[in-house]
């Protein structure tokens, strides 16, 4: 299920292959730890409007929750920046990308984090994939099946109420 | 890059494509930005009057399709600038959110209506004046 795309050796790569659309909905904040509890509350208001089945709502909060620590720990380091997080429904998935300004997704030796936070979102997510977009800004982009069952291994597909 | 004697920024930018989202986001974005600016609770249920009215009008109002909300709160109060909006978009807005018996809503309850532009700026101050 798991088809994570991690950056090669040479770093994060421009995902400007993908197509541009404009997100069903974008939150920008400034990177700071208590906003990323904002983001996570929002999501919760996706859900609610969307009738996301709670399970995968739960997988949805805890992802982007992963990324946009990510940003507040690493992508300014002690100075200010923006966090923008968009979401977009397409066919039952639900596709949300993190962004931030600053100095991307790179190894640092002197990370406080246990490095969890990608593999983790890479195992809640369906896809995943880290690199720059347009404006060259690092992009965190996460798709979920959301109207898929609780576990892999379920026996059929429930409905999830989508339009 | 960042002034460590500037004062903390309590804001957030929300740009809505799919209306129906509107209402649930940026309910929980302005309650969360007020509260934690220490709005009193009798003016966060103000707040959320005035976001749910935003959120049921301005879509009908937008020049292109989408609605951002730009939300700021500050110990004074909140701010509310929404756009961008069509031509007289603002006035419209406005005049939309008016109930039978009640009256205009955003009047009503906002310290501030005022059309800038392609925006409508709300402010709600936290305490009287």
């Amino acid at each position: 299920m798991m088809q994570a795309e991690a950056p090669g050796p040479g770093g994060p790569f421009p995902l400007g292959h993908q197509e541009h659309q404009t997100p069903d909905f974008e939150l920008t904040l400034p990177a700071r730890a208590e906003n990323v509890a904002v983001v996570r509350h929002a999501f919760g208001g996706l859900g609610e409007a969307l009738a996301v089945p709670d399970h995968a709502l739960a997988d949805v909060k805890l992802a982007v929750t992963e990324a946009c620590t990510n940003v507040v720990v690493h992508a300014y380091g002690e100075n200010e920046g923006p966090m923008a997080v968009s979401a977009e429904l397409r066919d039952g998935r639900l596709t949300v990308v993190v962004a931030d300004e600053g100095r991307g997704i790179l190894p640092r030796p002197d990370s406080p984090g246990l490095g969890l936070g990608l593999p983790l979102i890479a195992t809640l997510a369906e896809s995943l994939e880290l690199g720059t977009g347009e404006g060259d800004e690092t992009e965190v982009r996460m798709t979920f099946v959301l109207d898929g069952p609780p576990e892999a291994d379920a026996p059929a597909a429930t409905e999830s109420g989508l339009a | 890059m960042s002034d460590a004697s500037a004062p903390v920024a309590n804001e957030a930018t929300l740009t809505v494509r799919l209306h129906e989202l509107l209402g649930p986001v940026l309910g929980r974005v302005v309650g969360m930005l007020a509260a934690r600016a220490q709005c009193p609770i009798d003016r966060l249920d103000d707040a959320l009057l005035l976001t749910d009215a935003v959120a049921a009008h301005a879509p009908a109002h937008a020049a292109n399709g989408r609605v951002t909300v730009h939300v700021r709160a500050d110990e004074e109060g909140l701010s509310l600038r929404v756009g961008a909006l069509r031509e007289g978009g603002a006035e419209e807005l406005v005049e939309s959110a008016a109930l039978p018996g009640v009256g205009n809503v955003f009047r009503q309850v906002a310290s501030d209506v005022r059309a800038e532009g392609g925006e409508l700026v709300l402010h709600l101050a936290f305490r009287s004046a």
